[in-house]
């Protein structure tokens, strides 16, 4: 019997209208998306390739000392693999930082590419799944059990011998595997041409995360899906069912994953950038006075004077940006934390991890960015160093010609990539909230079906 | 023997306090149609829907071959079918996917393609609609298709909620004849109806239902010779005069 019903079920949405929109809607857009995103990957590839060559040309540039301590060196990450699916935080990684003498470490401006690319940003895989995938599977089941009540054929269904679990489990498990159809469908061509594409060399781990993103997006929809199933079970017209699903696909989708940084903000500020650089020039302001009433008694050589103050300023302005980052990182953990009441929130944080373009791997970015600028002032002090070495007597050191060792002493900037392992623990907390909200919501609906009023 | 149909002391009251169902008691035997009289809102669709177990009764019981609906649910549906007055299926698919789509959920199993476009057949419904999808079919037709889903479930009660209303004259004849050849198989019949002519042709016991009370049952020989139109609104008046209330709509039977 269960077969039966099984069997109808798809069969019913394979006939359905709205499927045959769902399959073709959700295929083109993966393909049409995948296609114009692998573009932009190219073009992100080449301007990486040559922002490198003309960082480098910049750096070597500057043929003395303090020029090099004014310009100091850019770096860039090179473009994410799988960004192609999912930007996630992409584009705040893919930036070019500047570290000089003097200078902090800042997230330098966004890469301009192609203006046009961000005035009509091409929705990426996650992006569809997330917003349109949910749409449509709301879509798709809304009427599942109202609209079969309102034609009268759950009645006669229901004057059966059929356990009324029977009924919904096979419109849930049908309505999973019919939404399955259209998302392989897509995976799988997307697959394929990723794998056809020349320079894009398709690994393990690519195969691995591209078939966890699938798997979490099955799970992902099968939410909504339920979602929709518990608001057909509780309602007794379609129409009516049509609205509430709309206006918690607004909710969950677009509301809420939105609403709750600002909530978090509200809750636990952050000092603004303003407030912050005015404070830190206070404190440089009152650690170079300090110094100067205390220890430049002591120290003779305005160099080493100067390179000590340099490094207690440094030292004090360090305590300021942690506080500040700590900030930040508890603001963003309240708000990733609030935002997890919705399922779209989830799968955004779970999917991204997995293609390396969510908040782990940017975190992971921050802090190398934070470790290299450590690798940097120490290869810029060993170049001062030899700069005084070789200057003995005949002047101030920033006068001094940069050598072509001075260069290799500048250490590559290469983050390392994510490991399978640490995208996957970072995604698996996700994971858990949209297979404990499928859980839920289907027993919901399973509660709702029981005491369903068929007449 | 088991009996197909016992409704025994049925009481059936609303949430809000309306009494659908008064003390209903009556039994319907194999190859047996019992048609039920009964003016809008006198609660023949309510017996029908305690007894297909989709609202709970107030008070007494409804077997279906023994089996009582309430406790025994699977097991009374197992020997039922039910037409509707307005039969609804999957209008996407087919006749064929929908006749086989429910022969596989009864108890009976699945039946072979022959047999079921043999059943349609025998309902009146031509080879070319076998393979037509039901969107397109007139009322009449998803009647004969729903009366043949019924068939196939081999079911001992039949129980069919005004089949006959909105059918052609040629079409509730042919609905009539097909009652009198599942009677002939034995199966009981149960049929609420506004119909007293129809009745009067097919029913071996006829009973008056008014305001929820079954007031008079009329044998197979009585049938034949009683004023059905009189007594039933004999009952009526009297039923509004000790209520002191306004009497229900009896134009159907006028």
């Amino acid at each position: 019997m269960f077969i039966a019903l099984l069997k109808k079920e798809i069969l019913g949405n394979l006939y359905n209208q709205r499927y045959v929109i769902t399959l073709v809607l959700l295929t083109l857009l993966i393909g049409i998306s995948a296609w114009t995103l692998e573009r932009a990957q190219e073009t992100y590839l080449e301007q990486y390739a040559e922002a490198l060559e003309g960082n480098k040309a910049e750096a070597e540039a500057a043929g003395k000392v303090w020029q090099f301590m004014s310009v100091g060196a850019t770096t860039e990450k090179e473009p994410g693999d799988l960004s192609i699916l999912g930007r996630g935080l992409e584009g705040e990684m893919t930036r070019a930082l500047s570290y000089s003498g003097w200078n902090e470490v800042e997230v330098g401006t966004v890469k301009t590419f192609t203006p046009l690319f961000r005035m009509y940003a091409v929705p990426d895989f996650i992006y569809i799944i997330n917003i349109i995938g949910s749409l449509l599977a709301l879509l798709f089941v809304y009427d599942a059990v109202c609209g079969e009540k309102e034609n009268g054929t759950l009645r006669l269904k229901l004057t059966y011998p059929l356990p009324r679990d029977y009924i919904l489990l096979a419109k849930w498990a049908a309505g999973v595997l019919s939404l399955c159809l259209p998302l392989g469908l897509a995976c799988l061509g997307l697959g394929v041409y990723l794998f056809f594409l020349p320079g894009f060399e398709v690994t393990l781990d690519h195969a691995i995360r591209f078939a966890l993103v699938f798997l979490v997006s099955v799970l992902y929809l099968s939410a909504f899906f339920t979602l929709g199933l518990l608001v057909s079970c509780l309602t007794h017209r379609a129409t009516t069912a049509l609205m509430i699903c709309l206006f918690l696909w607004i909710l969950l989708v677009l509301t809420i994953p939105n609403l709750m940084p600002m909530v978090a903000r509200a809750l636990k500020p952050i000092p603004s950038e303003g407030k912050i650089a005015i404070e830190k020039q206070h404190k440089a302001r009152e650690v170079e006075e300090w110094a100067g009433n205390t220890i430049r008694a002591e120290i003779h050589d305005m160099d080493e004077y100067h390179e000590t103050v340099a490094r207690l300023v440094a030292k004090a302005l360090e305590g300021i940006n942690q506080f500040r980052r700590n900030r930040v990182q508890e603001q963003m953990s309240l708000a990733m934390n609030l935002s997890r009441v919705s399922p779209a929130a989830c799968y955004q944080f779970a999917a991204s991890d997995l293609l390396k373009t969510g908040i782990g791997s940017f975190s992971r970015f921050q802090r190398y960015v934070a470790w290299y600028r450590q690798l940097f002032n120490q290869a810029k002090d060993h170049i001062i160093r030899r700069a005084r070495d070789r200057a003995a007597g005949a002047g101030w050191w920033g006068g001094q010609d940069m050598a072509s060792e001075d260069f290799a002493l500048i250490p590559a900037f290469k983050p390392l990539g994510v490991s399978f392992a640490d995208s996957l623990s970072g995604a698996l907390f996700d994971i858990g909230i949209i297979i404990t909200y499928n859980i839920i919501l289907f027993l919901a609906a399973y509660t709702a079906f029981l005491r369903y009023d068929a007449k | 023997m088991t009996v197909p149909y016992e409704i025994d002391h049925l009481v059936k009251r609303y949430d809000n306090g309306v009494l659908a169902v008064d003390d209903l008691h009556l039994s319907v035997q194999k190859q047996e149609i019992f048609c039920m009289l009964g003016a809008n809102g006198a609660g023949k669709t309510t017996t029908l829907m305690v007894s297909l177990g989709f609202t709970p009764p107030s008070g007494g019981t409804v077997r279906i071959s023994g089996y009582d609906i309430t406790r025994e649910p699977l097991e009374a549906k197992a020997h039922v079918a039910y037409v509707s007055e307005n039969v609804q299926l999957y209008g996407n698919f087919t006749a064929m996917q929908n006749i086989r789509f429910f022969s596989e959920l009864s108890s009976r199993g699945k039946m072979e393609d022959a047999a079921l476009h043999e059943v349609l057949a025998r309902v009146g419904l031509g080879a070319d609609a076998h393979k037509r999808r039901v969107r397109g079919f007139s009322k009449g037709m998803r009647q004969r298709l729903g009366i043949a889903i019924a068939i196939i479930r081999d079911a001992d009660l039949i129980l069919l909620d005004e089949p006959t209303s909105g059918l052609d004259p040629k079409g509730g004849l042919d609905f009539m004849n097909l009652l009198q050849e599942l009677r002939r198989e034995g199966r009981a019949v149960f049929m609420t109806t506004h119909d007293i002519f129809r009745a009067r042709e097919i029913a071996d016991r006829i009973g008056i239902m008014v305001r929820g009370k079954l007031v008079r049952v009329l044998e197979t020989d009585e049938i034949e010779h009683a004023d059905l139109a009189a007594i039933y609104t004999h009952y009526i008046d009297q039923m509004a005069i000790q209520e002191g209330g306004a009497r229900p709509d009896t134009t159907a039977l006028q």
